[in-house]
């Protein structure tokens, strides 16, 4: 039997890619949509880019059962501790989307008021340009997560070594 | 029977909600479910608009107003475009005035269409979410077949528009609208007099005419409470003056006037206006005609001060600009029509269940990036 | 607080509740059957009309010279300052006389309004239909002088999008 066939024909993973695959299918997002890019996201959401076909149809609105937070829109010095929290409250494994001009780096609003660009204060996975992007762009950011998803490692979990 | 007090609690809505339509926190103290009192708290997401606007030329102004209602951006551009022509004593051709009340209503038709949806969706019904969504995606194709973005146009200018109409605009103009008016049935049919939805919003949220004009609510939310008063209409800016329109204001179909059904109805039916106006408007367009023409080189309005009011799909937007004679605004002030309907949120959500309240803010139809500016 | 009285009496009809809920899924039935509205993405990609304001490209004449002059109108004019560009002297003989040694956007910062491409008296920035460009890290998202060129290259014929398969789904 050719190596091909039996790849083609005989099921073999490992556990690793086995959870990566169900966690990359089944992201569930909550939208922290504080302006336009939220607008862009529900667009994304309706029936013309329909981002269900990814499976993040199941949005969230309580941090505690979602694994992705989709940043979208600007956020104001009020607002971080807000998204801080939000960020704490998410279950590992989280994956952040950072989308918009807004979100990543304060884009059109350089004043006193607004943080200029989220990953200062918590990680960012995925950067979205465009003010607002499309909702394609949304889909793109999304399959660039997955495929990030795709290569995790069980040991990039591992608790970090102590002392003791 | 009589009534039983109990402890007050006090509850927060927000500031991550999704009903609060972006980031708004309510301060809710409540006797078990009924509401004695609601608190709204803004600023989650205030950028310093005006400010930084003292800051840009005039013309660099136009990217901030667009941020400002991200649902009508349109509507905003044009409300300071005017201001602005009105200062600086500019005439623009006829055929900008056309394209950019076409544009304008478009985008009110865009924005309702938003409203409805997202109204719908906070009361517990997803699929006129996902109808309304369908044809407004119709409408930010025309917008991006016009200047190339979908939400945040940067379209309107001082003395002119930045694009004129693409070839086939007026033709894909008319065959959306043939589209669009049989559909606006259909919505009524799956929405407007379904009867779960009528027992949600019907006698809910009840803002009596004189309560709404002494809060200085305009808009919809005050012709949904019977009075007819639109700036376009009353007081006609641009061309509208032109066009045979009616005005619709709520009749206390389904319970009493001014509650959350007829402010859901008004949106609905001045859809159909808009389509009127936009017929007229398609038809009438002059043929040729250029829209750089009275685009200044330099905006540099002389001294002095100009206060314009026009209606957005939200209400009452005027702009009050101070210029001294050089390129940018010494100070530049928005009065916001979603403000002062937030503003009377407490006084008619009092008395009603913390459901009803996600009720009546969805049918107050506000917008944050305004309120914060 | 607010007068709270009710004025809505239902009748028998409505009380029933079905004839209500039978009318919108008759609606709902009705495009069970119809034409799906869904752009399947990834695999036919939407053609964004001309003048959709996405990616910057840099302009470049027929034999390969940069058409920008490095004159910074487009930085002057950009809202957010999201354009730099530091001058050189041209290595071309023939032509204009100085050329952008680096010419940096920062694609996070630009909000695409237009400004630049409307700006430039040379046609050198124009912005083009790309609009999935979303990436991993920042530094990726900071464009150069050469990405910019290489966007030119991809661009130039207007058919980044269509070499893949057409959408027929918008109607407009």
């Amino acid at each position: 039997m050719q190596h091909d066939d039996v790849k083609s024909n005989v099921l073999t993973t490992t556990l690793e890619s086995a959870i990566n695959w169900g966690r990359k299918n089944s992201l569930w997002p909550m939208p922290f949509g504080t302006a336009c890019c939220g607008i862009e996201f529900m667009a994304a959401l309706a029936a013309r880019t329909d981002i269900s076909r990814f499976g993040a149809e199941a949005i969230r609105f309580s941090p505690r059962q979602s694994d992705l937070l989709i940043v979208a829109g600007r956020i104001s010095i009020k607002m971080m501790p807000v998204l801080i929290r939000i960020y704490e409250q998410m279950p590992e494994p989280k994956w952040v989307i950072s989308m918009g001009a807004c979100a990543s780096s304060g884009g059109v609003f350089d004043t006193y008021s607004v943080i200029q660009g989220i990953d200062r204060f918590i990680p960012v996975d995925v950067y979205i340009p465009g003010c607002p992007p499309r909702p394609e762009g949304v889909v793109d950011g999304l399959i660039k997560l997955q495929e990030l998803v795709d290569k995790e490692k069980f040991s990039d979990y591992a608790p970090p070594a102590t002392n003791s | 029977m009589g009534v039983v007090h109990g402890q007050e609690m006090v509850l927060n809505i927000g500031p991550q909600h999704p009903s609060t339509h972006g980031v708004l926190r309510l301060q809710v103290k409540t006797d078990g479910e009924i509401i004695s009192e609601i608190k709204p708290f803004i600023g989650y997401l205030h950028r310093c608009f005006e400010k930084h606007c003292e800051n840009v030329t005039y013309e660099q102004v136009i990217p901030f107003t667009d941020r400002c209602d991200y649902l009508a951006s349109m509507a905003n551009n044009f409300g300071y475009v005017v201001a602005m022509e009105e200062l600086m004593e500019i005439k623009v051709p006829e055929r900008v005035e056309y394209i950019r009340v076409i544009m304008a209503e478009l985008q009110r038709i865009a924005s309702h269409l938003l409203a409805l949806g997202t109204f719908g969706l906070d009361v517990g019904a997803f699929t006129p979410f996902l109808y309304m969504f369908r044809d407004r995606e119709r409408i930010l194709d025309m917008f991006e077949m016009t200047c190339g973005a979908r939400l945040l146009y940067n379209y309107m200018w001082v003395g002119g528009l930045s694009h004129d109409l693409p070839i086939g605009f007026v033709e894909s103009a008319f065959r959306f609208l043939d589209y669009f008016e049989p559909k606006i049935e259909e919505y009524n049919n799956i929405l407007t007099y379904n009867k779960i939805f009528i027992e949600r919003t019907a006698d809910v949220g009840v803002m009596p005419a004189d309560v709404a004009i002494s809060y200085g609510v305009s808009g919809p939310n005050l012709r949904g409470s019977g009075v007819k008063w639109d700036i376009r209409k009353d007081e006609p800016y641009s061309i509208y003056d032109r066009f045979d329109f009616d005005v619709p204001v709520g009749i206390g179909e389904k319970g009493n006037l001014g509650d959350c059904w007829d402010r859901f109805n008004v949106r609905l039916t001045e859809m159909g206006e808009s389509i009127k106006i936009l017929r007229q408007a398609l038809t009438q367009i002059p043929k040729n005609g250029d829209v750089h023409q009275t685009i200044p080189k330099k905006i540099r309005p002389p001294k002095g001060s100009i206060y314009k009011r026009t209606e957005t799909p939200r209400g009452d937007l005027g702009f009050y600009i101070i210029s001294d004679g050089s390129p940018i605004p010494n100070r530049l002030k928005m009065r916001s029509p979603a403000f002062t309907a937030l503003s009377v949120l407490d006084e008619i959500g009092r008395g009603w269940m913390l459901s009803d309240v996600i009720a009546i803010l969805g049918s107050l139809d506000i917008v944050l990036g305004e309120i914060d500016r | 607080m607010a007068i709270i009285t009710k004025s809505y009496e239902p009748t028998f009809w409505d009380k029933l509740y079905f004839p209500a809920l039978f009318k919108g899924l008759m609606v709902t039935l009705r495009y069970f059957f119809k034409r799906k509205v869904t752009i399947q993405y990834p695999e036919e990609k939407y053609i964004p009309p001309d003048g959709y304001r996405g990616l910057h490209r840099l302009n470049k004449y027929s034999d390969g010279r940069i058409r920008c002059v490095a004159c910074e109108m487009c930085s002057a004019a950009c809202p957010v300052d999201c354009i730099h560009i530091i001058p050189g002297p041209s290595p071309w003989d023939e032509g204009k006389e100085r050329y952008p040694v680096r010419f940096d956007i920062d694609l996070l910062r630009c909000i695409f309004c237009g400004f630049c491409e409307m700006a430039c008296p040379e046609e050198a920035i124009e912005l083009t239909e790309i609009y999935d460009f979303s990436d991993l890290t920042r530094e990726n998202l900071l464009i150069d002088r050469d990405g910019l060129l290489e966007v030119y290259e991809l661009t130039k014929n207007k058919n980044y999008y269509s070499q893949t398969k057409k959408s027929e789904k918008s109607e407009t």
